[in-house]
């Protein structure tokens, strides 16, 4: 019995396994029949992804470029928690930020690149801003789902007792939409990672993954575009292993209070 | 958001939407340079109408998202019901579907040049590759929500497999194909508009482009005011029908639609 157990939970990690394999293998066909120019092998692109990670260059890309996305990522979370927060507790704030918020989920990611070029012009403060703006209505729906879901017997006995609103404030909702926060958040990381990448392909900033990418295109080295996809894709997932452990580890700790 | 899609017209959106509209203006008149005057891209529009600009770029792009989707869901629907018949599929696919949905499109629209070339193929390739995970990760899901017990009862009763398709895996199916349709149609648009931008000789997002070379931000702004209208068709006329069709028996997360790049 334990042992068919065991088995049985293994089993997804066995197909996975396998369908990474297979992937593999047909990524290893289609290399040899379009060739390197067109598709590098999955050995080309590890080793092109090894000499990324010990040339100092690109090293230096993927930090900018990570630094980035984390600056982007706490003002997404600041002004999606202020913003929330206040259309949570008023619905009229909430209709007054619905056009705006519309249009930000409406339009082309890549328009609004452009409009920041045009506007404020390239640099680094400009594609911080396009991703903050273009990642804001994730964070933001989530804080004012959040702000609505606050425990209703909670709030009733804080208002019995006369708590103070600051301390209300600070103690019901900061918290509870923290907590209920975390999915969207985790979401907004990896969408940042792609969205700032984007941005800065698009309005051609200096030193990032972006001018990397582009330089490899000119310069036709497909194994290394193959590898920074592959080390791209790797970095989203981390990201999202890390902060789903989080959230799982959050919500036992915060069950096992109850 | 949902409370609020009532049918009622809200003063306090009038009042959002005139906000931007002046503060546009503002900006516009204070600091020239920076932005065109409500004005200046009205005129731009209604200079890419009365050119037919607009319905030829608006067609090529149209149709190439169509295009795009139609193949992308369709490989999604495939997809997902097998995995979700059969678990092992379903663990079979997720690494490949986990670098697709994590994956930074741009990166595969370079790698798209090099493999099609620059032109429809490239964006229809593009878009259908990007909207196929959106239709998956619906299918799957909604397979998922079919009620064990329902399966159970129908084992118990000896129901014909005529029935059991008709009556329980049908509906669930069709709702997840809603569904993942609805939410790909606006990457679907999206992805090709992208996709032009970087590799295309036509279509909205060349033309996008080429307003950063001509210098023209007015036209730009006309060329993202008919995306916003294609977005805000699209949510009319799809979305948000399906959103509320589905409420009436489920959430829907409204993260789904929101998650894109």
């Amino acid at each position: 019995m334990n042992n068919w157990l065991k088995a049985k939970k293994a089993m997804p990690l066995v197909w996975m396994i396998t369908g990474t394999v297979a992937f593999t293998l047909a990524w290893q066909m289609m290399a040899r029949v379009y060739g390197p120019l067109l598709v590098a092998t999955p050995a080309e692109t590890l080793e092109s992804a090894v000499r990324l990670f010990t040339s100092p260059p690109a090293v230096a890309a993927f930090s900018r470029t990570l630094g980035r996305v984390l600056l982007a990522l706490g003002l997404q979370i600041m002004a999606g928690l202020a913003f929330g927060l206040l259309a949570g507790f008023y619905p009229w704030v909430e209709d007054l930020f619905k056009p705006a918020v519309s249009i930000l989920v409406a339009v082309p990611p890549v328009a609004l690149a452009l409009f920041v070029i045009f506007v404020f012009g390239g640099g680094e403060r400009q594609v911080v801003a396009a991703a903050v703006a273009l990642g804001f209505p994730l964070l933001y729906g989530g804080a004012v789902t959040a702000v609505r879901s606050v425990d209703r017997g909670l709030l009733e006995m804080l208002r019995v007792f006369r708590v103070p609103k600051a301390t209300q404030l600070l103690a019901a909702y900061v918290p509870a939409t923290l907590y209920s926060l975390l999915p969207s958040i985790l979401l907004a990381a990896g969408l940042t990672v792609r969205l700032l990448i984007m941005a800065e392909v698009i309005v051609g900033v200096d030193r990032g993954i972006g001018q990397a990418l582009s330089q490899a295109r000119v310069h036709m080295a497909t194994a290394e575009i193959f590898a920074w996809m592959l080390v791209m894709a790797a970095t989203v997932l981390l990201i999202e292993g890390v902060m789903l452990y989080l959230v799982k580890s959050h919500v036992l700790a915060w069950q096992a209070r109850r | 958001m949902n409370a609020s899609t009532g049918s009622r017209i809200k003063p306090f959106y009038i009042l959002g939407v005139a906000c931007i509209l002046i503060a546009w203006e503002l900006v516009a008149v204070r600091m020239t340079g920076a932005l065109p005057r409500l004005r200046a891209v009205g005129e731009s529009l209604l200079l890419l109408a009365e050119t037919s600009e607009l319905g030829q770029q608006l067609a090529i792009s149209l149709h190439r998202s169509l295009t795009g989707l139609t193949i992308g869901a369709a490989l999604g629907f495939f997809t997902g019901a097998a995995a979700g018949f059969c678990k092992p599929v379903y663990y079979l696919l997720k690494p490949l579907i986990g670098i697709l949905l994590s994956s930074p499109a741009v990166v595969v629209v370079m790698l798209a040049m090099v493999w099609f070339g620059v032109g429809s193929s490239m964006a229809i390739f593009i878009t259908a590759l990007f909207t196929m995970p959106i239709m998956y990760v619906s299918v799957v899901e909604g397979m998922e929500l079919i009620d064990a017990d329902l399966l159970e009862m129908a084992a118990v009763y000896r129901l014909s497999r005529w029935t059991l398709w008709w009556s329980i895996y049908l509906p669930a199916l069709a709702t997840a194909i809603l569904t993942g349709f609805a939410f790909a149609a606006g990457t679907a648009f999206r992805k090709t508009v992208m996709a032009e931008l970087l590799g295309s000789n036509d279509g909205i997002g060349f033309a996008m482009a080429m307003t950063r070379f001509n210098l023209d931000a007015a036209r730009l702004f006309a060329w993202v005011a008919v995306c916003l209208v294609v977005a805000g068709v699209l949510e009319f006329v799809l979305v948000s029908p399906v959103a509320r069709y589905l409420q009436r028996w489920r959430t829907v997360s409204s993260d789904a639609g929101v998650v894109h790049e």
